[in-house]
């Protein structure tokens, strides 16, 4: 395992050496989706396999087409050209001087810092019992930090409102090309399987390693995929329906924490018996949220709709 | 035993994942690139698979089952524009 560990960290190094050094954008791309695949081993290594599945969901998964349908969506002649070495010119050259005297310094930092048992993690753990879930990042997630996370949803709805008020700076002919036959059997094929295993990893958080945020990233790639091969495509219009869904994680969140004060006493406490029911409505709602959030952060657009609908 | 095998397994196949990194460095052309790219991704998967047993933690099998289903849509978004563009590097 050592000897597996050590190439890991050296192709890391590899990798990430090339997204800065890649002669063009076609190539920093390919190198960091790769540099998320071996990111997603790193998690694994470090035993923590709910951030692998986050990794392969939105690192590996939605990054990826992200980045390369940004890289497509170019107009021709940009991008391609090639772009200087980080140490080429002064400001570059200065800037990743200091970037690695900041990285050594941290390394450092880190070494000499002493090493303190993790005492709010044994808390959560000696609490499971009382969340209502097995899974102990899940129970922090949604009971013992709930707050937390109910801000991360704020941002990701700010993340979104931002992208929306920005002027697209792509060129409108940029037009997705006729259906293709296959793709659509593509998506024919690809759909059932992606929506099934978003849907399964939403509940398995609940037991196992998943959760709203990964189930909801998956959730977002079959809408990717729909959008891909031509079935879906954003729409400058968005009706109440879809903002209702885009704010409904974090209402629900919200309200299950208000409406439940009589009763418990307290902000986001909930009461025993029914925890379990409230997780997965709170974790089913944040998950639509989210994969809405990513898909429309995909599109850029406000809406969506069907192919050809106007 | 068992684990040395696995172990000596997994470690094979990170090595043979570092050298399909030649063609995602060399390219030359940007299909290449892509492709290494989805070569990576199913010795990822493998390398998950491996190590759900190795490790215990069946959830690594999620996280491979993902790998598969969104390498589709990574080849998807590479080819998806129509005209090709020139100069692919």
């Amino acid at each position: 395992m050592t000897a597996l560990d050590s190439l890991l960290a050296l192709l890391l190094l590899l990798l990430a050496a090339r997204c800065v050094s890649a002669r063009s954008l076609l190539q920093a791309i390919v190198a960091f989706i790769v540099l998320g695949l071996l990111l997603a081993l790193s998690w694994v290594r470090l035993e923590a396999p709910d951030l692998a599945l986050a990794e392969a969901a939105i690192g590996a998964g939605l990054l990826g087409v992200l980045l390369l349908g940004t890289w497509r969506s170019l107009p021709l002649g940009h991008g391609n050209e090639r772009i200087p070495l980080p140490w080429q010119g002064l400001r570059p050259a200065l800037i990743t001087t200091g970037c690695t005297v900041l990285a050594v310094l941290l390394t450092v930092a880190l070494h000499q810092h002493p090493e303190q048992a993790a005492m709010s993690g044994l808390a959560a753990l000696d609490q499971l019992d009382a969340a209502g879930v097995d899974q102990p990042v899940t129970a922090v997630l949604l009971n013992f930090r709930a707050y937390d996370t109910l801000l991360e949803m704020g941002v990701l709805l700010m993340a979104l409102i931002g992208t929306l008020m920005l002027d697209s700076p792509l060129p409108r002919d940029t037009e997705l090309p006729a259906r293709t036959m296959l793709p659509a059997t593509l998506a024919q094929l690809f759909l059932p399987l992606i929506l099934l295993i978003g849907l399964y990893l939403v509940w398995a958080g609940a037991y196992s390693p998943g959760g709203a945020f990964q189930g909801g990233a998956v959730l977002a790639g079959a809408g990717v995929l729909l959008i891909l091969t031509g079935f879906g495509e954003g729409d400058g219009r968005d009706g109440w329906v879809l903002r209702a869904l885009l704010a409904g994680g974090a209402l629900v969140f919200t309200l299950a924490g208000l409406l439940l004060i009589p009763v418990t006493g307290a902000f986001m406490a909930y009461p025993q018996g029914l925890v379990t029911p409230i997780m997965v409505l709170i974790e089913f709602s944040l998950a639509l949220s989210i994969a809405l959030s990513l898909l429309l952060l995909y599109t850029g657009t406000p809406g969506l709709r069907r192919r050809g609908e106007r | 035993m068992t684990l040395l095998v696995l172990d000596a397994a997994a470690f094979m196949l990170l090595l043979l994942l570092g050298l399909g990194l030649i063609r995602v460095i060399a390219g030359p052309a940007g299909a290449d690139r892509i492709l290494a790219v989805q070569l990576s991704g199913t010795t990822t998967v493998g390398l998950l698979l491996l190590l759900a047993v190795r490790l215990e933690e069946p959830a690594l099998i999620h996280a491979a089952l993902l790998f598969v289903l969104f390498a589709a849509l990574l080849a998807l978004a590479f080819v998806r524009r129509a005209p090709p563009r020139g100069g692919d590097r």
